[in-house]
């Protein structure tokens, strides 16, 4: 019943082909031609808000969703056709919200998907110990999956999903309900299985943690793909990466109507006794401009940083530019 | 065939830790209670014709008495296995993780099937050594031995037959208790209508029990389970009526009742498959 599938690869070439994705729920249109790729090495963020389409996308590329229209190729194989289930042996994919089964204890879970994945049986025994030391739970092999917390859950539905050396890694929102600590360590696997040639896509609804971690991004919205490149392209292209929030020593409306007069000013709100929003027209840093400007004029500057843009707001400029129609 | 080794093991660490399985374990052991509550009692008197002379003291052997025991339980065993097989997953979300994984649907569900047979096939026949035990024990005999692996298989089949009515429910809804009540109230209200139906059609209380057993014969699923009843009743000659009724029926219906049965259970199957393999998880 299994078919073998010998794919040769070269290296740099695209393992994964996503092309005009479809997928309606009822009367819900959640996907609406979705396309995109993974090259070997890779590191792509889909990223979007909730409710964008990226767990539907991911979802059929696992196999577990299928779509209304559309192809998801693996190392050149169609994968949505029957016998692609073949394929997700070189897959590996930690889901949105992580539900081991509770019956199982933490090595036993592990040991039934390795076996699974078809690692020879003298194999398992040792993947199963390097993933638990690796995600730090070797203590609780023997733990029963119910009792564990929830980090520790989401800890090893990524050992799962990293135990069997996959080519391709899908997490989707890997970051999700971590502590500082849990989300350093996912951050160090992602690099890790980066640094090892592995193609990673991991959904995301933060840009600054599709930033941290990601080569490119493919940017979702309602169902469709609103822009597809590296993150700096992204910033600039949006352009909404320059506000500044300045805290001024000194009258503010005074320190506003003198960087109105800055070519490069767009607009100057007081938001608080002290606190200046400085919307800038380009993407460029103006930072250590505002900041020489305003102490040149006797101000002193309590605090200056960058207001990171929310992705609706990027969302809403690049819907703004007239480029896409979201009927 | 790595894919049905793995599924069959990871089904049948799940089946394992279910409630269920528990019960299973007792009733396993329910003949060498009973026997001990028998013997207990203080009985000694032979009612070879009654098919529970054994609480009384009958002269025991594997099949009157004894082997009934489990038996009794076909349907709602099947029914309770077979409500969460495809539908517990799905429930709890960990269908997620595991259809993730090189298998397909149809090994998935190949695997589970395969997984509840072994479970089947493991019960009846530790209940067919209790009940041998048991029937040492009370001083009985072991007569139509030979007999057993036909009855367990067709108690098997017709545990599996339940056990898919319940799974197909469960995969088209996607929940367990759901399933096992509808299987229940499947199975109820076909014994209500047949019933009635004899009622309606004979008013000889002797004729209707037959006409009931005529009619159950018929009807998928509950032929194969009263094709197990009849033969355990033919084999012991315990409960005169049954067993009379039942050599007739199994004479003239033996062949009808195999098929539809076999069919039945390969249509439920099928229908689960489909079920299950249509749905997004």
């Amino acid at each position: 019943m299994e078919t073998p599938i010998v794919v040769v690869r070269e290296p740099g070439v695209t393992i994964l082909e996503v092309e005009d994705l479809w997928k309606r729920y009822g009367a819900i249109q959640a996907l609406r031609g979705v396309s995109f790729s993974l090259d070997e090495g890779e590191v792509r963020a889909l990223l979007g808000p909730n409710g964008a389409g990226k767990s539907t996308t991911v979802k059929i590329i696992m196999g577990l969703v299928k779509p209304s229209r559309g192809s998801v190729r693996v190392l050149g194989v169609e994968a949505t056709e029957p016998g692609g289930h073949v394929l997700r042996r070189r897959i590996g994919y930690m889901p949105e919200t992580p539900q081991l089964p509770k019956w199982a204890r933490v090595g036993e879970i592990l040991e039934k998907y390795a076996a699974l994945y078809g690692l020879p049986k003298n194999e398992i025994s040792g993947a199963v110990r390097r993933t638990l030391d690796l995600v730090g739970l070797s203590d609780l092999r023997g733990r029963s999956v119910a009792e564990l917390s929830k980090g520790q859950v989401q800890r090893l539905t990524l050992a799962q999903a990293v135990m069997h050396e996959p080519e391709i890694l899908i997490l989707d929102e890997p970051l999700l309900g971590l502590d500082p600590e849990g989300m350093e360590l996912v951050r160090s696997i992602i690099r890790r299985e980066a640094a090892r040639g592995s193609a990673i896509l991991m959904n995301t609804h933060l840009l600054k943690e599709a930033e941290d971690v990601c080569d490119n991004v493919t940017l979702l919205y309602a169902g469709r793909v609103m822009y597809s490149g590296s993150v700096e392209e992204l910033k600039r292209h949006v352009s909404i990466a320059a506000i500044l929030i300045v805290d001024v020593e000194g009258d503010p409306a005074r320190a506003a109507d003198l960087l109105r007069t800055l070519p490069y000013v767009e607009g100057v709100e007081i938001v608080g006794r002290r606190r200046l929003r400085v919307r800038l027209t380009a993407g460029e840093d103006r930072s250590s401009e505002i900041s020489k400007t305003l102490v040149a004029a006797g101000f002193g500057i309590r605090e200056l940083r960058h207001l990171e843009p929310s992705l609706e707001e990027a969302f809403l400029k690049l819907v703004r530019g007239g480029a896409y129609d979201l009927a | 065939m790595t894919w049905l080794k793995a599924m069959v093991d990871y089904e049948f660490a799940r089946l394992r830790r279910k409630k269920s399985f528990y019960i299973l374990v007792l009733l396993t052991l329910l003949p060498i209670v009973m026997v001990g509550v028998a013997k207990a009692m203080g009985a000694g008197i032979e009612y070879q014709d009654d098919l529970w002379a054994f609480l009384l003291g009958a002269k025991v052997n594997i099949y009157a008495g004894v082997l009934i025991t489990p038996l009794s339980f076909l349907w709602i065993i099947g029914v309770l296995f077979g409500g969460d097989l495809l539908a517990s997953e799905v429930e709890d979300g960990s269908i997620g993780l595991l259809a993730s994984k090189p298998v397909s649907r149809l090994q998935i569900v190949v695997g589970k099937v395969v997984a509840l047979l072994a479970l089947f096939v493991i019960y009846y026949a530790a209940s067919t050594a209790f009940s041998i035990v048991a029937a040492k024990a009370a001083g009985g005999g072991l007569d139509n031995l030979e007999y057993a692996p036909l009855i367990l298989l067709v108690a098997v089949a017709s545990t599996l037959g339940f056990a898919m009515l319940a799974a197909c429910i469960g995969a088209y809804l996607g929940k367990t208790m759901p399933a096992i009540l509808l299987s229940i109230a499947v199975y109820i209200s076909t014994g209500i209508l047949i019933s009635v139906a004899s009622f309606i059609s004979v008013k000889n209380p002797e004729a209707m029990v037959n006409y009931i057993a005529k009619a159950s014969m018929l009807v998928p699923l509950t032929s194969l389970e009263s094709w197990t009843y009849f033969t355990y009743a033919r084999l012991t000659g315990s409960a005169t009526l049954f067993a009379d009724i039942g050599a007739e029926l199994l004479d003239k219906y033996y062949p009808y009742t195999t098929l539809e049965s076999l069919a039945t259970v390969a249509v439920l199957l099928l229908a689960a498959y489909k079920a299950y393999s249509s749905k997004d998880f």
